[in-house]
């Protein structure tokens, strides 16, 4: 009995069907924009040229403390950088001044920020606030490279910014180079068999710094131990966490005129160095990925 | 020859192995089904990379708290039903295998619960956190659950040899369960000294059990490969071993690929369109979106077969259960429930299903009717859709997977008329 009815059309279950469908193809219609949506900005920033150089300042700096840089930067310069200067307030909020030029393929974008004091928790803090700004940056203008240069802490926000951001985005967007300006990754300590908390960890995870970046720490010698204010030693123990780490580490000392700390970013040596090595565009081709502005990935991907 | 079919699988079935494999899945069909729910709440809700998180903008909606909290349950509730679901089929197979003889099946059942935990505990002996090695040991997923129903049923067979009969007596008392319990101690004893030499050639091999180069190899060989000489083969490798109740392959193959060539393929697109991308026939995009169609080519097409053309309660209601959770992915509910998985009925359909739709995509694809599928699709994304999303919204794209889904429905349709003779077979047999 059973037997003869099997190919019989079962009329009634046809609602579930009609249900299941019908709420695939709902949900089709949101999917279908937001992929084009998707889509749209991969291709964009595969498209992309633009190949900023973004630079943050120091302790107790505000973001015109590269201005005299960036004029020494653009002299004879027959396409001049152009600059966008963003301030990120102590609740996130961002300032921007300047713009960047259209053509411009490689313009600078200053990120300073309104608590500038110093100390290892600060540079977590303005980490944070780096990472704001950076993602608001990534999301306006879809570069799929840059280049990071850091003026004393900004070396080490850099770096803490490496350790424990960069990963949302590295599969879109590569940093290239990143250049430090005597940034004491040991503190005012001169001893490197003291290692301060933040060397310590900037060790600890240096396993995450991405394996193509060419980073190049920059020192001033004003007397053989240094620069004034950073002990050479504390510079120079930037190689306990980039060397054999990333694809090329440079240690380069700037002596002479100007060498002393807060002189350094108007150092002549300093704008050639950084000519000749931050600023030339570099080919990429970016990874497609989805990156997330909240840590959420991290945790699921476990 | 329907007859014979009928006749062949019939016998299968009623080999002891298959009985206590039907009778173990189908009892525990609400787990898996719970399972499946909170995976698709997990992998579908939860997830920064799913299709619905993205679309409603649960990044910004979700507070996180509220995100904190679903995720921690979905993953738990997740955990503890399909992550650790080789225990319960340990347990049942035995319960069922030592019924099949009427020995003492509860003790069976605890026997080979300490087999295989004990298994899967020297299989991750070496990581750092051991009680942690035990709960994500693969041993224990539903997706290595070959390993449990064979502990299961040998240690069942155990008590078929060496245990007393035993008849349930409604009142125990104190000396029938001393009676009883000294009956179980020489099965027991044995199951676990056999557990024990197994899990030390474990450990002194250092057995990655369901975790082998092997097989990782044989997935990447997929991934990057552009020949369907091989691409078809590892298909159909890697669907066989699933029905066998290894899923490991072809649950990583079906994930979306970030190979080299898959790269290659979709800077190629994002240059100049889907059409000339240089792998055409990319192994990890063919098996996404055509081949395993997302689970739709066997599982959402089987829900459709069901509830349309058999007139059978349970079934139907299996399948009514597990629709949602089919359509966004999960299928465990439906593959133990039914079952499909080491389910003599469903072999051939699952094994060359997805082989059949490779090849006609790929036809299609050389005679340019559809795209090959680059774009990365969101986890979460019903099957018959991957192919549309993938190839950036092409509308040829989606009506051929529409047709190959209706074929994949009229190959699985004789399946289903096999199986309900079968059935009137075996109940005619009193089975």
């Amino acid at each position: 009995m059973a037997n003869k009815q099997k190919m019989i059309f079962n009329k009634k279950n046809i609602k579930w069907l009609i249900i299941l469908f019908a709420i695939l193809f709902a949900l089709s219609i949101p999917a279908f924009s937001w992929m084009k949506k998707t889509n749209h900005d991969r291709e964009q920033r595969h498209k992309a040229i633009l190949s900023p150089v973004v630079m943050v300042p120091g302790s107790s700096a505000t973001v015109d403390r590269f201005n005299p840089l960036i004029k020494k930067l653009n002299k004879n310069n027959s396409h001049p950088h152009s600059v966008l200067k963003v301030k990120v307030s102590r609740s996130g909020k961002l300032s921007y001044s300047g713009s960047i030029n259209r053509g411009d393929n490689e313009p600078i974008i200053v990120v300073g920020f309104e608590n500038n004091s110093d100390g290892y928790t600060n540079i977590k803090r303005q980490a944070g606030w780096l990472n704001t700004a950076f993602n608001q940056l990534s999301e306006t203008y879809k570069f799929n490279n840059f280049k990071a240069f850091g003026h004393s802490n900004g070396g080490l926000i850099w770096t803490y910014w490496l350790e424990h951001y960069y990963s949302d985005y590295s599969s879109e967007i590569k940093m290239t180079r990143l250049m430090t300006l005597a940034s004491p990754f040991n503190f005012s300590e001169d001893n490197i068999n003291r290692k301060t908390q933040m060397l310590n960890e900037f060790i600890k995870y240096k396993k995450r710094l991405p394996k193509n970046l060419r980073v190049y720490s920059l020192t001033g010698g004003r007397s053989y131990e240094s620069d004034g204010i950073v002990p050479e030693a504390s510079v120079a123990a930037a190689k306990y966490v980039f060397q054999n780490q990333v694809k090329s580490f440079m240690e380069i000392t700037v002596t002479g005129d100007k060498a002393g700390h807060s002189d350094l970013p108007e150092n002549n040596q300093v704008v050639k160095l950084m000519k000749q090595y931050l600023f030339k565009a570099v080919k990429q081709t970016p990874a497609p990925a989805l990156s997330k502005d909240k840590d959420r990935n991290k945790q699921v991907n476990k | 020859m329907l007859d014979q079919i009928v006749k062949t699988l019939s016998w299968i079935r009623e080999k002891s192995f298959f009985i206590v494999v039907q009778r173990t899945f189908v009892m525990l069909m609400p787990i898996a089904t719970i399972g499946a729910f909170f995976q698709v709440l997990k992998n579908g809700i939860f997830s920064p990379d799913s299709l619905i998180y993205n679309i409603f903008n649960f990044d910004s909606v979700m507070s996180d708290q509220f995100w904190n909290i679903g995720n921690a349950v979905s993953t738990g509730m997740v955990r503890v039903t399909l992550g650790m679901f080789g225990i319960y089929v340990a347990y049942f197979a035995a319960v069922q295998t030592a019924r099949l003889y009427r020995k003492d099946a509860t003790m069976a059942g605890v026997a080979a619960v300490i087999v295989i935990t004990f298994c899967a505990f020297l299989s991750g002996a070496d990581s750092e956190k051991e009680i942690q090695a035990l709960i994500y040991s693969r041993v224990l997923n539903i997706n290595g659950i070959l390993f449990a129903i064979i502990i299961g049923y040998f240690v069942g067979q155990i008590f078929h040899f060496f245990g007393k009969d035993h008849v349930h007596i409604k009142n125990e008392n104190y000396n029938t369960i001393r009676h009883r319990a000294w009956n179980t101690f020489i099965p027991t004893l044995i199951s676990i000294v056999g557990g024990l030499i197994l899990g030390l050639v474990i450990y002194y091999f250092k057995i990655k059990l369901m975790d082998s180069l092997y097989l990782k190899g044989l997935i990447s060989s997929l991934h990057n490969s552009n020949d369907l000489k091989v691409i078809v083969p590892v298909t159909i490798l890697a669907t066989l071993l699933w029905w066998a109740g290894i899923g490991y392959p072809l649950q990583s193959m079906i994930t979306t690929s970030n190979s080299a060539a898959a790269m290659a393929n979709m800077n190629a697109a994002l240059r100049h369109g889907s059409a000339s991308v240089p792998y055409k026939y990319l192994g990890s995009s063919l098996v996404q979106a055509y081949g395993w169609m997302g689970n739709a080519c066997i599982a959402l097409s089987l829900i459709v077969v069901i509830l349309l053309f058999t007139h059978e309660k349970d079934l139907e209601k299996i399948a009514k259960m597990n629709i949602f959770q089919v359509a966004f992915g999960s299928t465990q509910g439906l593959t133990i429930g039914l079952p499909i998985i080491l389910n003599p009925l469903y072999l051939l359909p699952v094994v060359f299903i997805p082989a059949i739709n490779e090849l006609i995509a790929a036809a299609a694809i050389s005679m340019k009717i559809i795209v090959p599928s680059v774009y990365p699709v969101l986890r979460g994304t019903p099957g018959i859709l991957i192919s549309f999303f993938g190839s950036n919204g092409n509308w040829s794209c989606f009506i051929f997977t529409i047709l190959l889904f209706i074929l994949d429905i009229l190959i699985l349709l004789p399946a289903i008329v096999i199986g309900q003779r079968i059935n009137l077979e075996l109940i005619k047999h009193g089975k």
